[in-house]
């Protein structure tokens, strides 16, 4: 333990020195710290390898402290952030340790003022980020970048410093620190649609600026990447998402991304038309998956599994809740989705739930494997949802549902059962093997087996999209949460 | 012949009064008779009250060289308002809002200032410059003057109109005035709310059971503000376990008796006593004091409901709905303590100690439908609020007064006051339950959350310092056509203000489900199961950035000269000019190191500038007077509006951010009036008005995520208020002897227009000034008898619907302005006096039992029941 630090302020006070001359006012906060810091582990290795930045002739960098990289708070703060590129590097057995979290490129108001060649965060495959409970987060702002690029054997990893340290012996901890926040230019239902370039919103608590007109945006890339434990109340009512992409563009590359144990959402899209693959959300305390305000992105292959304690929904998914019919439309193209609820969770209020859709989403489903809730597994919510159901605008194919309770209410049960390619089984059915990959062998409550028709040219819908030959997120002949995943085989 | 005040008129009306009316002496006496109301009640026992009082204020009033309204304490008494805020309402064109903050005009409260024997006073409002008016009970006020157009002897921060309360002085023989009294509302029933508190707080103050406890303080400084268990076990080196020990006693150390119950509300009391007495001392020295303490202790009792719209097919759609209870228990507790010492006629100087608590406990229950369950068949929450504030001003003020006949007349007022505001606002507290049916079915199972933040309870502290200095100097001239009074001075104020906030959470993610059915707070949040490892609970408390942790400092610094110029009888020129230097400065803090937030130098200001007035009175013969003035003056911004760092409002919970490119607001006032004084104190004027505000300063709703209200400020292009006001006092002895009619009204118009920005869409863009009515206006019908022992007021206020909020646009629709109904208010005061002595007086307030309503698109969205209140109150002067 060498970041011992026995703080013994013995005074807060702020004293105020207003001379009378001039109109100068001097503010000058005072602290008197009368304790001794401990930094028990003493002397720096030869080579820091910690990042580092000029700033006006001096360099800034973590401090070395046995394998890990302690950095000082004073390394960026929401008001100070970082202006210039910095890379992490792979610490083996250590960590890089951001007391007061990770802010990255200048979190400007005015849209046209925004560098949009911001900086870069570049993370290096198996580092490790951790960053302590309080207000401590990652900020990407609009026209800065993350590269962050893992591998399957050594993907990156956002967590605690609980974690990192004593590690964490609570399987249900949540909300250690803040969360992953990404913001950028894409655009937003909440704005002026005629004045889009100008558009700027404020993002919960401290999170910053964002919003623009450029749903093709890059933000950079997310690949091989864990965040987990996160969720802390940053400020007053907020607390953070795993990763929120807020009004990020198509142009940035999300694959292989993990939320673990969030306090919040797993992963949340407000605008935007950020894009998806491989994604897994495990024990996150409210809705796995939520989207906002016009999202336009595509997902394939995600999984959601909630935690046996805590939970409410797999996908809670919103047009504009201020406004149901305010456009454009959220409007997503998911693929391949598996949503594994539990018996036994409730978030404090609600009940472990499946896919709830309202405020006026629009969206095509396809491949979908819902089961084990312990409430609804498939709700429309308010007029202007079920309004693009019948349209045509909101649809759900070659998917099965396997609940206890599969419907909230006779008329979603309509429009699920309306599509001929759906198949609505019970709880006592098997649709899954091994808790979470979907079964080449389906049965009913019987024993009997049942069969589901996969959407397979999904290239033809959107190149993004590959094409498949089953519905869920995992087949058993290709297992890629195997190897850098945590949580899904509990 | 004992109440005779003596030191009553403040020294610029004095003076111009002495310019106008020749030889000193003559003035000095006369004056002392004309704003002596209280010797006129006592004395010209045949005359009216009202002429009485009436000819106090006329007199001044006509004496100004600058419009005012001067409110005395007999009008006060005579509308039975309690403190100044309810007093102010009376005065043409002032409305009153929150009950606390004065329109003038229909200006927000940014643009209306307040002074305390004119020197500026710091406010206990933790996101406003502006003290509350509320704070000053009646008692402590013998007159206020509400300046309407700018004289440059005032402030330069000046949009409707300024404020000056003049606290009660030094009486010439002794004075011993003891009153009792009590009061009852229609809202009191069996269904108030309490909660256990502490043992002072009949007095307005808490005795430590809310504050932080001292194991917590002591934390607070080890843990460098963060008592979470990690961080107790990464600070202390120890094990996870024994951390959490830690962490659970420090939860059990803070008062979690916070169990709201029902209780029937005892009817007000209040009581004062005031002593004062003068000495003769020899050598033509008078020695004075006064010494009065004032305590009160009152109860409201309302029901409030509020919606918060959305849009859903195009149209306005409920989003949030809420019905609760609110239970406010008011202390108030002042006290003052005057000395003055008098050489002769031309000298003097006095002293002034003020001491005024407002304690507010307020406790609020209700169930509420939020956009989660609203939809939800079976399921709202059951919200409780529970919010304890103690609001102190200690104020010590010492001026002086000099006349030197021997240097041609020249006169001297000089004046220092260091003032401290403090709000201490321990134990917030607020707690949901998970309530199984629906708003408006009643409650059925209650059930605490299993969350972060089960229970929350909040710790603030806010402190205000002042300091003004202020010297004015005045010579007059007299030419053979004309007499000129010039005038000068200089005037340095300081402010600085701290504010601390700390937020602990209680979370009960780990307790088991069960334990948090069907129970009660002080049962659940109890020590043995807060100090239980196996119960589950735990404490969270880390300071955030947005954290209302800042300090702020303000200074302006200024000189000014003036010129009052009478030619002949017919015309009277007063114009000046005013430098002022203003330096502003907040900075957010970071409780944790004391460090700063962002950058303070983005949200610091220097100007200096220069402003002024001029003003032309015609006397068109002895009973009627014409004016016209102009002003030039600022509106600048508060303490936190340039700062672009986010801070939760403490008393909204919203977040507000500055906006650091905030400009001030510069305003040309104008105005016109016509005056009518006739004998017997009947009197009739007219008034023009028209303000051209550059750059507005308007608060607007940001856009952001839904989670989250953003409060911002932005200048709008271009504002403009103009209007007329009418005021009479009719004599109606023809129709009842003692009987007559008082009232004004004023018709005004206003226009904001503010451009949309990228984050800030308005749903309309130019439309009326957010608080601003097209009518105000006030009747009051007296009586007097003719023997003296009865006198009766009938009082009638209402000011015109008012925007109380801005809609704005989502997704291309948008919700319309929120807008404040018409209060009708009608009070009856009746006085009873069996002898010279005492007084008895009956006061009914709101007696048509009227409910303060705010609707947006059509929808009642807020509204909150008053009732009718009754008051009995007996007062004995020795």
């Amino acid at each position: 333990m060498n970041r011992t630090k026995a703080f013994a302020l013995s005074a807060l006070t702020a004293s105020f020195m207003l001379a009378g001359c001039g109109g100068d006012i001097n503010l000058t906060p005072t602290s008197i710290d009368n304790s001794t810091t401990n930094n028990g582990g003493g002397a720096a290795p030869d080579t820091n390898n910690c990042a580092s930045y000029e700033d006006a002739g001096a360099t800034v960098r973590g401090e070395k402290i046995g394998a890990d990289c302690v950095y000082p708070r004073s390394f960026s703060t929401p008001e100070s952030p970082v202006v210039t590129d910095i890379r992490l590097v792979e610490l083996p057995g250590g960590a890089h340790i951001f007391p007061n979290g990770l802010y990255i490129g200048e979190n400007v108001q005015e849209t046209a003022s925004v560098e949009r060649d911001g900086p870069t965060l570049t993370i290096d495959a198996g580092a490790t980020l951790a960053f302590e409970d309080g207000d401590s987060f990652v900020r990407i702002a609009r026209g800065a970048d993350i590269i962050a690029e893992g591998n399957r054997n050594a993907p990156i990893t956002f967590t605690s410093v609980q974690e990192v340290e004593n590690g964490v012996s609570n399987p249900n901890a949540r909300g250690l620190w803040g969360g992953l926040v990404i913001n950028g230019f894409g655009i937003s239902n909440k704005c002026d649609q005629d004045d889009l370039a100008n558009c700027v919103l404020q993002g919960e608590g401290g999170a910053g600026f964002y919003g623009g007109d450029d749903n093709a945006d890059d933000s950079g890339i997310l690949r091989y990447v864990l965040v987990k434990y996160a969720g802390y109340e940053v400020s007053l009512d907020n607390e953070l998402n795993g990763i929120t992409f807020y009004g990020v563009g198509s142009g940035t590359t999300v694959e292989y991304i993990q939320v673990h144990n969030n306090l919040d959402d797993g992963i949340e899209f407000f605008g935007g038309a950020a894009n998806a693959k491989y994604v897994v959300l495990t024990g996150n305390d409210d809705d796995s998956l939520d989207w906002a305000d016009g999202w336009q992105g595509n997902i394939q292959y995600i999984v959601t599994k909630h935690a046996d304690d805590r939970a409410n929904r797999a996908i809670e998914a919103d047009g504009n809740s201020r406004n149901n019919g305010a456009t454009p439309y959220s409007d997503p193209i998911i693929a391949n989705f598996t949503s594994i609820g539990s018996l036994t969770a409730t978030d404090g209020s609600d009940e472990s739930e499946g896919v709830l859709l309202r405020q006026g989403t629009r969206g095509t489903l396809y491949n979908f494997v819902i089961t084990d809730a312990r409430g609804e597994c498939l709700e429309i919510d308010n007029d202007a949802t079920f309004a693009n159901a019948d349209a045509g605008n909101l649809t759900i194919a070659n998917s099965v549902i396997a609940c206890h309770e599969n419907f909230a209410d006779v008329a979603t049960q309509t429009w699920y059962e309306n599509e001929a390619t759906n198949v609505t089984l019970d709880e006592m059915a098997t649709v899954l093997t091994s808790g979470y990959v979907t079964a080449a062998e389906m049965t009913d409550a019987s024993g009997a087996p049942v069969t589901v028709t996969p959407k397979t040219d999904l290239s033809s819908i959107d190149p993004f999209f590959d094409d498949v030959d089953f519905i869920g997120a995992v087949s058993e002949d290709n297992d890629w949460t195997n190897g850098w995943t945590v949580g899904l085989r509990d | 012949m004992k109440k005779q005040a003596v030191l009553t008129q403040s020294k610029l009306g004095l003076a111009i009064a002495l310019a106008l009316s020749g030889p000193i002496a003559y003035a000095q006496e006369s004056d002392a008779q004309a704003t002596s109301d209280t010797t006129i009640e006592e004395v010209v026992t045949t005359g009216t009250r009202l002429q009485g009082s009436a000819a106090a204020v006329v007199e001044e009033r006509k004496a100004q060289a600058f419009v005012a309204d001067i409110l005395g304490a007999e009008q006060i008494s005579r509308t039975g308002d309690s403190d100044a805020a309810a007093a102010l309402r009376r005065v043409t064109g002032l409305t009153l809002v929150d009950g606390k903050f004065i329109y003038v005009r229909g200006l927000g409260e940014r643009y209306s200032s307040t002074q305390l024997n004119g020197a500026s006073v710091p406010s206990p409002d933790p996101t406003r410059n502006v003290i509350p008016l509320d704070m000053f009970p009646a008692s402590i006020i013998e007159s206020m003057s509400v300046q309407k157009s700018y004289s440059p002897d005032m402030p330069a921060n000046f949009g409707g109109g300024n404020v000056d309360i003049r606290t009660v002085s030094i009486p010439t023989d002794q004075v011993f005035d003891v009153s009792v009294g009590t009061g009852w509302n229609t809202n009191f029933s069996d269904d108030g709310l309490s909660y256990q508190g502490g043992g002072d707080d009949w007095l307005g103050k808490d005795d430590g059971t809310r504050a932080l406890s001292p194991e917590m303080v002591t934390a607070l400084a080890r843990y460098q503000e963060t008592i979470n268990t990690a961080n107790i076990a990464a600070s202390e080196g120890i094990s996870t376990a024994e951390a959490a020990a830690i962490n659970r006693q420090l939860a059990a150390s803070l008062n979690t008796e916070n169990e709201v119950y029902s209780k029937s509300l005892s009817p007000d009391i209040d009581g004062s006593v005031t002593y004062g007495n003068a000495y003769d001392i020899g050598h033509d020295l008078t020695f004075g004091f006064l010494a009065g303490v004032d305590y009160g202790n009152s109860w409201s009792n309302s029901e409030e409901s509020e919606l918060v719209l959305g849009i859903a097919d195009g149209e306005a759609a409920v989003d949030q709905a809420s019905e609760s209870r609110v239970t406010t228990q008011n202390v108030e507790l002042s006290s003052l303590l005057n000395f003055g010492l008098k050489l002769g006629d031309y000298h003097r100087v006095e002293t002034s100690t003020i001491f005024l608590r407002n304690t507010s406990d307020r406790v609020e229950q209700g169930v509420v439908e939020t956009p989660n369950s609203i939809d939800e068949e079976g399921l709202s929450y059951f919200d409780t609020d529970i919010r304890y504030e103690q609001r102190e001003l200690l104020t010590n003020q010492i001026r002086g007064s000099h006349y030197f006949p021997q240097f041609w007349g020249f006169a001297l007022d000089w004046q220092y006051a260091d003032s401290r505001a403090s709000r201490d606002a321990p134990g917030e507290v607020f707690y949901r339950q998970i309530n199984d049916r629906d708003l408006g079915e009643g409650l059925g199972n209650l059930a605490f959350q299993q969350t972060r933040t089960a229970t929350t309870l909040q710790y603030q502290i806010l402190e205000d310092d002042a300091q003004d200095w202020r010297v004015d100097g005045e010579l007059p001239l007299y030419l053979a056509e004309m007499d000129i009074l010039l005038k000068g001075g200089g005037q340095v104020s300081k402010k600085a203000r701290s504010s601390f906030s700390r937020r602990f959470a209680i979370s009960a993610e780990q307790v088991a489900n069960d334990a948090l059915q069907n129970v009660g707070y002080n049962d659940l949040f109890s020590d043995a199961n807060l100090t239980d490892q196996d119960f589950g609970f735990a404490l969270f408390g880390a300071p955030t950035a947005t954290d209302p942790n800042y300090l702020a400092a303000q200074q302006v610094e200024a000189g000014y000269g003036l010129a009052d110029i009478q030619v002949n009888d017919d015309w009277r020129v007063s114009g000046g000019l005013r430098w002022e230097q203003y330096t502003q400065v907040a900075a957010q803090l970071d409780l944790r190191n004391m460090t700063v937030i962002g950058d303070p130098a983005e949200a610091g200001r220097v100007e200096d500038d220069v402003y002024g007035s001029l003003a032309l009175t015609y006397q068109l013969n002895d009973e009627m007077q014409l004016r016209v003035g102009y002003g030039s003056t600022v509106v600048r911004p508060d303490l936190r509006e340039l700062t672009e760092v986010i801070f939760v409002d403490p008393l909204t919970d919203f977040k507000v951010r500055g906006n650091s490119e905030l400009m001030t607001t510069d305003i040309d006032n104008f105005d016109v009036r016509w005056e009518w004084y006739l004998p017997a104190g009947e009197n009739y004027s007219v008034a023009m008005f028209y303000k051209d505000l550059a750059n507005p300063i308007e608060a607007v709703e940001a856009k952001g995520t839904d989670s989250d209200r953003v409060i911002t400020f932005l200048n709008g292009q271009s504002g403009e208020v103009y209007g007329l006001e009418f005021e009479f006092l009719k004599d109606l002895t023809f129709l009842s002897d003692g009987l007559f009619l008082s009232g004004n009204l004023t018709l005004s118009d206003s226009e904001i227009s503010i451009a949309n920005t990228g984050n800030v869409e308005l749903t309309n863009n130019t439309r009326r000034m957010t608080g601003h009515s097209k009518y105000v206006t006030n009747l009051q019908l007296g009586y007097d008898s003719l023997n003296g022992e009865h006198s009766a007021s009938l009082i009638y206020n209402v000011a015109g619907e008012r925007i109380a909020f801005a809609g704005v646009k989502e997704g291309a629709v948008g919700i319309g302005d929120a807008v404040e109904q018409p209060f009708h208010s009608l009070d009856l005061v009746y006085t009873y006096y069996p002898d010279f002595s005492s007084k008895v007086k009956l006061k009914v307030q709101n007696m048509l039992g009227e409910d303060v309503e705010i609707q947006q698109n059509g929808r009642l969205i807020q509204s909150r029941s008053v009732g009718t209140g009754i008051s009995l109150e007996y007062s004995y002067s020795f």
